[in-house]
């Protein structure tokens, strides 16, 4: 038996692959294998679960240490009424001062495109102190810096406007000319 | 007709256009081996859906560290060892545990020598050989058709060098029964 065995090794080679689907999965399994920087995107991504988790994980704790709790979606009426008095004046002043000022229209002037920017910047700062009520709760010196965020836009919204009444004056002068 | 050393030159061509990342080198490469392969494959693990997925696994792994193989003209052996590896490996991750072989499964060894092996259909003792319990049908591939060493059976199996003797001699035993049934038939 082992001597027929040895001497027909070939002849029983008698089954068929399916080549093509085999092929197929080969070069398939390549291209996977050697994307570019593939390795490294795993280990990043790997790298960067374990920071996640354990940078939760330090949040929690440090929680849990403070005995600090969320208080919930702030709102400076949240606090007390007064403020939030305060806060919708300013809020429907910018509301009309920003329709003034035509920010929703498309600026092309470079200096006003400057203030606009600077105006949208004040909105980081309101939404992160807004964060901070959230995360530590009452604290006076986040509101007082809310309430600046206001004044600066106004202030802010003031420049645009005269900015551009001096645009349309300067603009008016010239057909006068003409 | 190609001498050999003309193939075997002609391999070491193709495995350098290989090892540079040229899909039509790595088809022709793979054509050249994937008939013997894929036979070792399904022997050893008895069903064609492992034995496609073994051929597969070997090749892209091949493929991929092709730069370790020093001498291009052992492809065949490095390849068919690759192989080898992944059955035995697959065997072990789905649990197919080395079945020892009983003596008293087997007909009286005596009567055995006067049959007519030289007649015997290679596609029939192919078909035997796969449908032989696994312990029976590894030995054998291993030891009778690829030639490896009892050591390196023993090493490989996890089971003594005495074992691996003893286990081969009742499976070519088993294997000739299993023949003369169906010649019987």
């Amino acid at each position: 038996m082992e001597e027929y065995l040895k001497s027909q090794k070939e002849k029983l080679d008698v089954e068929l692959p399916d080549d093509q689907a085999i092929w197929e999965g080969i070069r398939e399994g390549l291209r996977k294998g050697n994307e570019p920087g593939r390795m490294v995107w795993i280990r990043i991504r790997n790298i960067a679960a374990v920071l996640l988790i354990g940078l939760s994980m330090g949040y929690l704790v440090n929680d849990v240490i403070h005995k600090r709790r969320p208080a919930g979606r702030m709102s400076l009426v949240n606090i007390n009424e007064d403020l939030g008095e305060r806060e919708k004046d300013y809020r429907q002043l910018i509301s009309l001062k920003e329709k003034e000022a035509g920010l929703e229209e498309n600026i092309e002037n470079l200096i006003i495109g400057e203030i606009v920017k600077e105006f949208r910047k004040l909105d980081t700062i309101y939404f992160q102190c807004l964060q901070d009520l959230e995360e530590m709760g009452y604290d006076e010196r986040i509101i007082n810096t809310i309430f600046d965020t206001y004044e600066k836009k106004l202030y802010l919204l003031e420049l645009i406007i005269l900015e551009k009444n001096k645009i349309k004056r300067y603009e008016n002068k010239k057909e006068i000319q003409l | 007709m190609k001498s050999m050393k003309e193939t075997v030159n002609i391999e070491s061509v193709i495995i350098g256009k290989c090892l540079k990342g040229d899909a039509r080198a790595q088809y022709t490469l793979y054509r050249n081996y994937s008939k013997a392969m894929y036979n070792i494959a399904i022997r050893l693990m008895g069903n064609r859906m492992d034995a496609e997925d073994v051929l597969q696994e070997s090749f892209i792994k091949a493929f991929q560290s092709l730069e370790e193989l020093k001498d291009p003209q052992a492809f065949g052996g490095w390849i068919k060892r690759i192989v080898i590896n992944r059955c035995i490996s697959l065997q072990r991750k789905k649990k197919y545990l080395f079945e020892e072989i009983e003596d008293n499964r087997m007909e009286d060894p005596e009567a055995e020598d006067d049959d007519p092996l030289a007649d015997l259909d290679p596609g029939v003792v192919h078909h035997a050989i796969k449908e032989l319990p696994l312990g029976a049908r590894t030995i054998i591939v291993l030891r009778a058709l690829e030639g490896l060493a009892h050591k390196e059976i023993a090493e490989m199996l996890n089971i003594s060098v005495s074992t691996s003797k003893t286990q081969y001699h009742r499976a070519l035993k088993l294997l000739k029964n299993s023949l003369k049934i169906k010649f019987d038939e």
